[in-house]
């Protein structure tokens, strides 16, 4: 509790310094600390919950939730997009049962749900900022694009043809954070299930083991997201007719 | 006989008139001019007859049929079509020659493609961020007549373009339309091109079907009073 009065009071000297500066950010900083802090412990009470239900089916409900609220979050980023909505739950879906089911699968964790959660929890918000970053790719570069998917389609391209250059650009786009935090790993800045086990105590070593497979994880889900994402990516764009619709 | 036949063709927008009521036979073999001032429909009326888009009331006939009972890519392989900009695919020209027949499993010569729209064998490997205005809307013209279309439809092809690549153009289209009976539509606001290219045509004024006739009657003596305002550059 004092660690977490401590850490407000400091908060509290930032703003408190962009007020006297004027910078005009701390209202934000002001909105953003306590959204952090009412979403944060609800999400504490919600797991606490569920962890004390422990049943697999209520870890998995959690899950779902996450998803639904993660894709929710992507399509904020998507307003020209038709099914936006859809195509982000699909792809998260799929990248995190994917990567989950692996792990399941090959006993690198159970179900119990102090492993599940966070983990799952990890792979949403990486599969949201991969699909996110898609979206917000492909949709600028249909709009710049548009004269060049129209002459696509008047040659009679099916919409996955008419899009393929900026699907690849868009996936490419999207695991570019994903590609450059497998470079600088360890060197730059310590990963958060790293962090989170040496702080608990943990040897360096198993630390690093566990942060190995949440990494590769991490770049499997990311990858099965956008890929997923990419083949339901031209409905976004097209109607039955193979007209380019987009959304104002 | 007509191609395309135009029956009570409306298109709106968020409840506004953008076209029509239009109703228009576009003959075979020839070319046919949508002519008018910018903002009057021609590009929007151009567009529904490789359905790039559909209207919101009325039919389109093509060959006797309704053009929504022909497969979408059936339709746009025999209907092809060249945008203001040359609008084309990153890469060289030969990419850009060849990529309607690849959609089409048809194998092609690039090189006879090239040929036809006045092209050298050298340029097909010429990136296409290294062409003239000119020279993409002749790439773009040879993408469009690639895959074998029976119909030709041009928006504004020139604008853009230099006098002496204008007149290139405008050559290559004829040349094109005779050589492989092809049927165009061309898009123009220009009176004196419209005379240069045309065989027959309309005038479109905000949306309306003002006249239709052969070009060289139609702009000397126009029976619309709007028409000959247009003739006279005193539309409001």
């Amino acid at each position: 509790m004092n660690q977490l009065v401590a850490s407000t009071a400091l908060v509290g000297i930032a703003i408190a310094i962009i007020e006297i500066k004027r910078l005009g950010v701390g209202k934000d900083l002001i909105i953003g600390s306590i959204r952090s802090f009412i979403q944060l412990m609800a999400v504490g009470f919600v797991i606490k919950f569920v962890f004390d239900l422990r049943q697999v089916q209520y870890q998995a409900l959690l899950l779902l939730a996450m998803i639904f609220i993660a894709s929710f979050t992507a399509r904020g980023r998507a307003r020209s997009i038709r099914y936006a909505f859809p195509i982000a739950f699909v792809s998260i879906l799929a990248g995190t049962a994917a990567t989950v089911g692996a792990m399941l699968a090959l006993g690198i964790i159970d179900t119990r749900p102090t492993y599940l959660i966070p983990l799952g929890g990890m792979m949403i918000g990486n599969a949201m900022n991969a699909v996110s970053l898609g979206f917000d790719r492909i949709g600028g570069e249909v709009s710049d694009k548009r004269g060049q998917v129209e002459a696509a389609l008047s040659l009679g391209a099916p919409p996955p043809k008419a899009l393929e250059d900026m699907v690849r650009n868009s996936v490419r786009a999207s695991l570019l954070p994903l590609m450059n935090m497998m470079k600088v790993i360890g060197l730059v800045h310590l990963p958060g299930a790293m962090t989170g086990m040496l702080l608990a105590g943990a040897p360096p070593l198993d630390a690093a083991k566990i942060q190995l497979v949440v990494m590769y994880m991490l770049a499997a889900s990311g990858t099965i997201t956008v890929l997923v994402s990419s083949l339901f990516i031209h409905r976004g764009f097209f109607n039955r007719s193979w007209q380019l619709i987009i959304n104002s | 006989m007509e191609i395309f036949e135009l029956k009570s063709v409306k298109v709106l927008r968020g409840g506004k008139v953008l076209l029509g009521p239009i109703d228009w036979r576009i003959e075979e073999s020839r070319i046919s001019v949508i002519l008018g001032p910018s903002g009057s429909g021609k590009t929007t009326l151009l567009r529904l007859l490789n359905r790039l888009d559909d209207p919101t009331e009325g039919r389109i006939m093509y060959q006797g049929k309704p053009i929504e009972s022909y497969p979408i890519p059936d339709l746009r392989k025999e209907v092809g079509m060249v945008f203001q900009r040359a609008e084309l695919f990153p890469g060289s020209v030969r990419r850009n020659i060849l990529w309607g027949p690849m959609i089409h499993n048809m194998v092609v010569d690039p090189l006879e493609v090239a040929a036809m729209v006045g092209l050298s064998s050298e340029m097909l490997d010429k990136d296409v961020s290294e062409l003239s205005g000119g020279e993409a809307q002749k790439v773009s013209i040879g993408r469009a007549i690639s895959v074998g279309p029976k119909v030709l439809l041009l928006d504004e092809p020139t604008s853009g373009l230099d006098p002496t690549s204008t007149l290139q153009i405008e050559e290559l289209v004829k040349h094109l339309v005779s050589k492989l009976h092809l049927t165009c539509v061309f898009v123009t606001h220009d009176m004196e091109q419209a005379r240069r290219v045309g065989d027959d045509g309309i005038l479109l004024i905000e949306g309306k079907k003002i006249e239709e006739g052969a070009i060289d009657r139609l702009l000397t003596n126009p029976r619309d009073s709007r028409t000959l305002k247009f003739i006279r550059g005193q539309l409001k």
